[in-house]
């Protein structure tokens, strides 16, 4: 789970490190208060969205030539700008329909340049603790952590390393052991100060994140509360709720599948067969009724999904199981997407059986392939 | 170091009387394990399906000296009881636990290695060796006797294998599952080693995963095994973007095209068979073996 600018920095404001005054604001006028209670005599404004490159973004109703960081001289010009960017969408590279701005950060102006980003993140490819250090220039040094500490003799090394001395190697060193208390406190995958400026009051954060590991919210009730504040993540939220994982991709076929392992491999041959997936619903190797129905509807409420495919193998879990929440979803089936079932392992005899009992317009495939086609030429046939 | 059990490995399962462990433990009893000792958190019960249950880790590794470990438990404590576990020196620890904490995975590891202990997990169905012995939640019912062995990540791409596998009329020796989480304990290498020269398997079909770098080890071992006996290897996620993956400074390297192909070039340099389609692994193990 990754949150908004003003949350990441609501939380290294409570950690200590050195951030700009700012503050969030949800309407225009809103954010002209919040520069005038910043004060200066110069803003940036931010829009808030998930994901990064906000800079070289440019917004989908494009009167003006604003990006997601604009800069302002008086805080009517801050109110202006938000007003242009509130309720509009930022066309950021990562997804073609762009984000959502609902919130802007009003921040003071800052006058320095950009040093140094620090990254510090559970490396799944070396499946060991990694600290990154990059200086201007981008130039990066990497440290691996394999006790998951930042010992006091690292925290030298590195600093020798980046040749600080005096005043500024304690900075250094202070900003480092934020970002280890950061990255434990909140257990996360991974924390960066990205990037971190030198200014006339020293080292200043200017912007961050922080990644959560959706397993460790349940004993962070405060991160778990930002996730319901975001409307924008509505299905992400329903499909944490209900105990499965929604991941959104960007063809026209829906994939429901239990386990991770099956999910990938189903993606793989509908992409190698033609066809595209619109999202995967990995609903785990033993859902429940209430989580299958859940993700079935969720998969059918997707404007994108022009048909939906259900790949199910019982293990320890039984395919009438699954079957019942697939029909106990029988309302919103009627809305007329073909829904393929490919289903096989424990009871998946009986599973078949409800299904051609229920009279529900199925379509209940044999094989893995077999359904992989069929799937694609009936979405052929709707879009 | 990794031993293939028997019907004679005494196994322990802890968390016996919860729901999850009661049920599998059932299944393995009736398969023919040797489950020696259960422990559960309710200090009132002492027996459950005739096997003895105690209160903590140590008192039944001193009093029935058992060689596996399975952990049936909830995200929250799935560190503890692994830990207990771990600390009382039982060879193999495997945890079951889905959904566990990432940091609580990363103490796991680290303590597992420091004490030699063979940790397979977290969200690891377990350990079938078929016909002799269950260890986990593995539904073994669905397994044939025969002389594929399958390593793997996720659970539920195993059980397809093995149903692609006996449409070919071919059977399994040995299952390991290591677990889908995007760290886990063991690497394939030990597993792999000992399947490698068990003499009731004659193929051995490794499902690996996306993530990490586990199958490059895979490649290294196989390369400097004798190389008698066919490896055909499968990784899920093959026409996955780069859309999927979370930007972070200095992981360029983490696109998953490029870490598909790194691993099948890898892998078949090492004269590794690499399946393409899900939908062929069945066929591809029965060819390598006519």
């Amino acid at each position: 789970m990754i949150i908004k600018e003003y949350q990441v920095k609501r939380l290294f404001k409570k950690e200590g490190v050195p951030i700009l005054k700012g503050g969030v604001a949800y309407m225009p006028d809103e954010a002209a208060r919040v520069a005038q209670s910043v004060g200066g005599n110069a803003w940036v404004v931010k829009a808030q969205v998930t994901t990064d490159r906000r800079s070289i973004s440019h917004f989908k109703n494009r009167d003006t030539d604003l990006t997601g960081i604009c800069w302002a001289n008086t805080p009517k010009m801050v109110a202006a700008i938000a007003d242009q960017m509130l309720g509009n969408r930022l066309m950021t590279p990562d997804i073609s329909i762009g984000h959502e701005v609902k919130q802007v950060y009003v921040e003071e102006a800052c006058f320095g340049q950009s040093e140094y980003r620090l990254s510090l993140r559970v490396d799944f490819l070396s499946q060991t603790l990694v600290l990154s250090v990059y200086t201007a220039g981008n130039i990066m040094r990497q440290y691996e952590l394999p006790e998951f500490k930042l010992t006091p003799a690292r925290i030298k090394t590195i600093i020798q390393h980046l040749g600080l001395k005096g005043e500024k190697a304690i900075e250094m060193q202070s900003l480092l052991k934020h970002l280890m208390n950061l990255f434990k406190t909140y257990e996360a995958v991974a924390v960066e100060f990205d990037p971190v400026w030198e200014t006339a009051q020293g080292l200043v954060v200017l912007d961050g994140r922080i990644i959560f590991n959706d397993n460790t919210l349940f004993r962070l009730p405060e991160i778990a509360a930002f996730k319901e504040l975001e409307s924008g993540l509505e299905r992400e939220f329903i499909a944490h709720k209900y105990q499965f994982r929604y991941t959104k991709l960007k063809g026209n076929i829906a994939c429901l599948v239990n386990g991770i392992g099956l999910s990938q491999a189903t993606i793989d041959l509908i992409q190698q067969s033609g066809g595209k997936v619109a999202c995967l619903l990995d609903m785990g190797t033993e859902p429940s009724k209430d989580t299958v129905a859940r993700a079935l509807k969720l998969a059918l409420s997707d404007p994108d999904v022009d048909g939906v495919f259900v790949n199910l193998f019982g293990g320890t879990t039984r395919c009438d199981i699954i079957v019942q929440g697939l029909l106990s979803a029988a309302g919103e089936i009627l809305a007329g997407l073909p829904i393929v079932v490919r289903m096989d392992g424990t009871n998946a005899n009986i599973g078949r059986r409800l299904l051609f009992e229920s009279r529900l317009p199925f379509t209940v495939v044999q094989s893995m392939t077999e359904g992989v086609d069929s799937i694609i030429h009936q979405v052929k046939g709707v879009s | 170091m990794f031993k293939l059990p028997t019907s004679k490995t005494p196994i322990l399962y802890q968390g016996i009387t919860t729901e999850m462990g009661a049920a599998h433990v059932e299944l393995a009893l009736a398969y023919g394990s040797h489950i020696v000792a259960g422990i559960s958190r309710d200090k009132s019960i002492k027996e459950y399906q005739g096997i003895p249950v105690f209160g903590s880790v140590r008192e039944a590794v001193r009093k029935t000296h058992p060689m596996i470990s399975v952990v049936f438990s909830t995200p929250a404590r799935a560190l503890q009881d692994v830990e207990e576990a771990i600390r009382s020196k039982i060879p193999i620890v495997i945890c079951t636990t889905e959904h566990v904490p990432l940091h609580d995975i990363l103490k796991m590891m680290l303590m597992a290695q420091k004490n030699g202990v063979l940790l397979i997990g977290p969200s690891s169905p377990g350990i079938v060796r078929v016909g002799e012995c269950l260890a986990g939640s593995i539904p073994a019912h669905l397994f044939p006797k025969g002389n594929v062995a399958i390593i793997g990540r996720s659970s539920s791409l195993i059980y397809e294998a093995v149903q692609q596998l006996a449409a070919e009329k071919l059977g399994i020796s040995t299952c390991v599952s290591l677990g889908a989480s995007q760290l886990v304990g063991t690497s394939f290498g030990p597993v792999l080693e000992t399947l490698l020269s068990d003499k009731e398997t004659k193929a051995v079909l490794l499902i690996g995963q996306l993530t990490g770098q586990l199958e490059l080890e895979v490649a290294e071992i196989y390369h400097h095994s004798r190389r008698k006996k066919p490896l055909i290897v499968y990784i899920p996620g093959q026409t996955l973007s780069g859309s999927l993956h979370i930007p972070l400074l200095g992981t360029d390297s983490a696109n998953p095209e490029k870490i598909i192909v790194q691993k099948k070039l890898a892998l078949e340099k090492a004269g590794c068979t690499w399946i393409t389609k899900v939908s062929e692994l069945g066929q591809t193990v029965a060819s390598k073996l006519r």
